[in-house]
């Protein structure tokens, strides 16, 4: 499934790094575990559904998160784009008196593909963008997480030795020299991500 | 039957995580729940031998413990203290956070680094735990929060406006998160003890040990095990309707 089209099936001017598109399995296993969280039927969740449409609260998407994050071992981010990017770009340079900014919106439409565009422009509060996290947009980052994590180094920094993925816990553990190393945080590797997507529109504007 | 007068094994196959386990109200929270069948991670910040002491205690009577260095106000300490657990468990049904400290001074006199510790140990290492806690307990379906607090939140006394606004703001957030996390079956309380017979008490019990018992109805400083039971109560099924409570565990202080 394609996570980058918008509910009506259009697709966005700015093209996304091919690997933030989910699988297929991962864009089944998103919408199965959000069924389940908010027992729903699966046709009734689509990768176009936003979650406060489908009567999700704010906690319901922290459990799918944490769900996801138990069942592929990754660490979920714990901030928005807006917020995660707020340390980089600014304070208020994002969003100004609860509105998104041009940069906010620029931003949005670079690190969400999956928002409907007609979403995106000026006058968007900032607390409208949370209402309109889709099943897509978790289905991505899912996808990212899982990319992130396979390309992680496997060899210990401390030792040399090969670093082998927990099957209990987001983490690698040295089979030499016993270290533990934590999968890398899902803020962490979005913001690089957003910082580098940014920057590449940027310079093709 | 853990020797208390509470029978049954309340946390069996439970697994638990007790902070500021190594010494007084902490240990004896983490010894009554494993003597009730839980296996317990014992955190500690600087009493690495008395917490090794608490580990010994519960593994020599048969029970299944492990130990950990946090400083529960670091949060990269804090995330690695759940890994820790969740790593050594495989899961976590029961959190208490004990961890405490005190430093007293007349306002006027206190530093900001005063201010801070207190407020950083007891109030930002509770958010913390629990923050760092939820991805593992949410997906239980049912699990409880426990938190230390303390009379002096509701009693007014001089010399530690640090202290008491960081135990008032604890209730507040228990109160707070007890109808943000109800919907998916996380129950938190507060136990909030009186004068208790430890050494985090010392001084105030030196200074004014007399006049204060006066003031206490059952005429007793409390024991560590008079308020791990009833910690343990709040933590336990029996307590599976109970949310948002601040139960006082004082001898009638402060009535």
């Amino acid at each position: 499934m394609n996570t980058n089209a918008g509910p009506d099936g259009r697709k966005n001017s700015q093209a996304p790094k091919a690997e933030w598109e989910a699988s297929d399995e991962v864009a089944l296993r998103v919408r199965t575990l959000t069924a389940d969280n908010l027992e729903l039927e699966l046709d009734d969740v689509q990768m176009d559904s936003a979650f406060f449409e489908l009567g999700a609260e704010s906690l319901d998407l922290l459990d799918v998160a944490f769900a996801l994050e138990s069942e592929y071992r990754i660490q979920f981010p714990r901030t928005d784009l807006l917020e995660r990017a707020t340390d980089h770009f600014g304070e208020d340079a994002l969003v100004k008196d609860g509105l998104v900014t041009d940069l906010g919106l620029e931003l949005l439409r670079e690190g969400m593909p999956e928002l409907d565009p007609d979403l995106i422009k000026p006058g968007l509060r900032d607390i409208d963008v949370a209402k309109n996290i889709t099943v897509g947009s978790f289905a991505r980052i899912t996808q990212r997480l899982i990319d992130a994590k396979a390309t992680f180094p496997r060899t210990c920094a401390e030792c040399g030795g090969t670093l082998v993925e927990s099957e209990a816990m987001p983490e690698f553990e040295c089979e030499s020299c016993g270290v533990i190393v934590p999968v890398p945080s899902g803020d962490e590797i979005l913001m690089q991500d957003l910082i580098e997507l940014h920057e590449r529109a940027a310079a093709a504007r | 039957m853990t020797g208390n007068g509470t029978s049954g094994q309340r946390f069996e196959g439970r697994a638990a995580l007790v902070t500021g386990a190594s010494r007084g109200i902490g240990k004896a929270v983490a010894v009554q729940l494993a003597a009730e069948g839980a296996r317990v991670v014992v955190n500690y910040v600087k009493a690495e031998d008395e917490a090794a002491a608490v580990v010994e205690e519960i593994t020599s009577s048969g029970g299944e413990a492990y130990v950990h260095q946090a400083d529960v106000g670091d949060e990269a300490a804090v995330k690695e203290l759940l890994r820790f657990t969740v790593r050594r468990l495989g899961d976590l049904d029961v959190l208490v956070t004990s961890a405490g400290t005190v430093q007293d001074q007349l306002l006027a006199m206190m530093s900001v680094k005063q201010w801070d510790t207190v407020l950083g140990v007891n109030l930002r290492g509770t958010f913390l735990c629990i923050r760092e806690a939820l991805p593992f307990m949410l997906r239980n379906g049912s699990s409880s929060i426990v938190c230390l607090s303390s009379i002096a939140a509701d009693k007014a006394g001089r010399g530690h406006a640090n202290y008491v606004a960081a135990k008032g703001g604890l209730n507040s957030m228990v109160r707070s998160l007890a109808v943000e996390l109800a919907p998916k079956g996380v129950r938190i309380n507060a136990v909030s003890p009186g004068i208790i017979a430890t050494s985090m008490s010392e001084r105030v019990r030196h200074l004014a040990g007399d006049e204060i018992l006066d003031q206490i109805p059952l005429k007793r400083f409390g024991d560590p095990d008079d308020v791990a039971r009833a910690v343990c109560f709040l933590a336990s099924d029996e307590a599976s309707y109970v949310t948002g409570e601040i139960l006082q565990v004082t001898g009638g202080f402060g009535l």
